[in-house]
């Protein structure tokens, strides 16, 4: 294992060659300048040529200007966001070779305090992620906020041993929450197909209900996503390693 | 100078630093850590602009592409360490520096 | 305004925070140090944020760049160098010897 050395944690950041150094950083300031001198030539006030989203918030449905451009005015980005979650974590769940959603890990952070306060904690935090995704109609908040303070809250209560699922009896079910966001948006998609309507239009008068109904959706897929995407490889570690011809010379130490 | 001009020239620093990182840093983790940086300095120049007209009426359009860009960068992120990760498992690699590959044969 | 002189002062002061802060977190010669640098600097973005009026942009810095990356960065360091601290630790005192 002559390569070892390469995991020391404490070594030069820079590349042993000056010269290269050199070069490098001769090619990005060049390419940095610039960018900085186009940025300071944009003309004034046609930075954004999309036709000003505020004057057409009442339209929307919602009073919160980001919220309105993520959910209605360009929501076919937030659909295609959540897939690129799912992409992400599907790509992640291939290359640690787990065949399986699972909220948990072998090495669980067993402390009387932690174990105290993260029960204490964790029904505020789930409070906290719902009082931000019903705010984002009105002031900053929003889908993607609750959905990590949700991510957060999933993995303070797995690290802590309280709760874990997976990994066979349960993934169905973590598959349904993944999918839960992607299915919400597609699903006025194909009320709106069979109608004749543009695809992501919302009923008129119904724009609210129907951006606070595909935001719960997300919220939760984007929360159980993110905290898969932390736990994916850390659930059953020693059956996947098993097979793995380089498990005796990476044992993971779980103590 | 602006509240745009000083963040402007703080992001494109960034993404320079970022660039540099992605390029000439060797370890695979530092590049990762780059790539974040680089992304935070593209970020942090789309906010500027969406603020620099008017900064009690920030355009919320260039304000949503990067909200969906933090989450993406974060799926990313994850994905890139995977990849380290199984690197490192098959092959006991954390570096991309040439001069080490061609020492080590 | 002394007010607004002040907060221009602010902005000046954390935009150089935020640009000398990814010099050292990319420059450190420690990774584990490297990573909660760049957390910090997540939370020096979050505020940045909050100068360039986008609060929901902090709000959601604050979790995810600081908070998430911060976790999966720790998590991936510790798989790959499980002895993380004893070994910089065992470094430093040989520097010093």
């Amino acid at each position: 294992m002559g390569n070892h050395s390469d995991l020391r944690t404490t070594e030069n950041a820079l590349p042993r060659s000056l010269l290269r150094t050199l070069i490098a950083a001769g090619l990005t300031i060049a390419i940095a300048a610039m960018v900085g001198i186009s940025m300071f030539q944009l003309p004034e006030g046609t930075a954004w040529p999309t036709p000003p989203a505020r004057e057409t918030l009442q339209e929307s449905g919602v009073d919160q200007a980001v919220t309105a451009v993520l959910l209605n005015f360009r929501s076919y980005d937030t659909w295609l966001e959540v897939v690129v979650l799912l992409v992400a974590m599907l790509a992640v769940l291939t290359i640690r070779r787990q065949h399986h959603f699972a909220l948990q890990q072998t090495d669980i952070f067993d402390d009387p305090v932690i174990r105290y306060f993260s029960r204490l904690v964790v029904p505020f935090m789930v409070l906290t992620s719902g009082y931000l995704l019903w705010l984002g109609t009105r002031l900053p908040g929003g889908a993607f906020q609750a959905g990590a303070v949700l991510a957060a809250t999933l993995l303070l209560l797995v690290t802590a041993g309280q709760a874990k699922a997976g990994p066979v009896r349960s993934s169905r079910l973590l598959l349904l929450i993944v999918l839960a966001g992607f299915l919400a948006f597609s699903a006025v998609a194909i009320v709106n197909l069979g109608a004749g309507n543009p695809m992501l239009q919302y009923r008129s008068g119904r724009e609210g209900l129907t951006i606070l109904a595909i935001e719960t959706a997300v919220t939760i897929s984007i929360g159980l996503t993110l905290a898969l995407l932390y736990f994916t490889g850390l659930a059953s570690r020693n059956r996947v390693d098993s097979d793995s011809t380089h498990s005796m010379d990476h044992p993971y130490d779980p103590v | 100078m602006t509240q745009f001009e000083i963040y402007s020239v703080a992001s494109v620093s960034l993404f320079g630093l970022g660039l540099f990182g992605l390029i000439a840093l060797p370890n695979i983790l530092r590049k990762i850590l780059s790539f974040n940086v680089l992304g935070v300095g593209i970020f942090l120049f789309l906010v500027a602009t969406a603020q620099r007209d008017d900064p009690t009426q920030p355009d919320p359009v260039p304000q949503a592409m990067v909200l969906t860009g933090i989450v993406v960068a974060v799926s990313v992120t994850a994905f890139a360490l995977a990849l380290l990760q199984r690197l490192h498992g098959e092959t006991g690699m954390t570096m991309l520096d040439d001069e080490k590959a061609e020492s080590d044969q | 305004m002394v007010n607004e002189n002040l907060l221009r002062a602010f902005d000046i002061v954390l935009a150089i925070s935020l640009v000398g802060l990814a010099t050292m977190l990319l420059l450190a010669k420690d990774l584990f140090k490297s990573v909660v640098m760049f957390i910090v600097f997540g939370l020096l973005m979050s505020i940045t944020w909050v100068r360039l009026s986008a609060p929901d942009i902090a709000l959601a810095e604050a979790a995810i760049g600081a908070g998430l990356t911060g976790a999966l960065l720790l998590r991936a360091l510790r798989q790959l160098q499980p002895a993380l601290i004893s070994a910089s630790e065992a470094d430093t005192r040989l520097n010093e010897e």
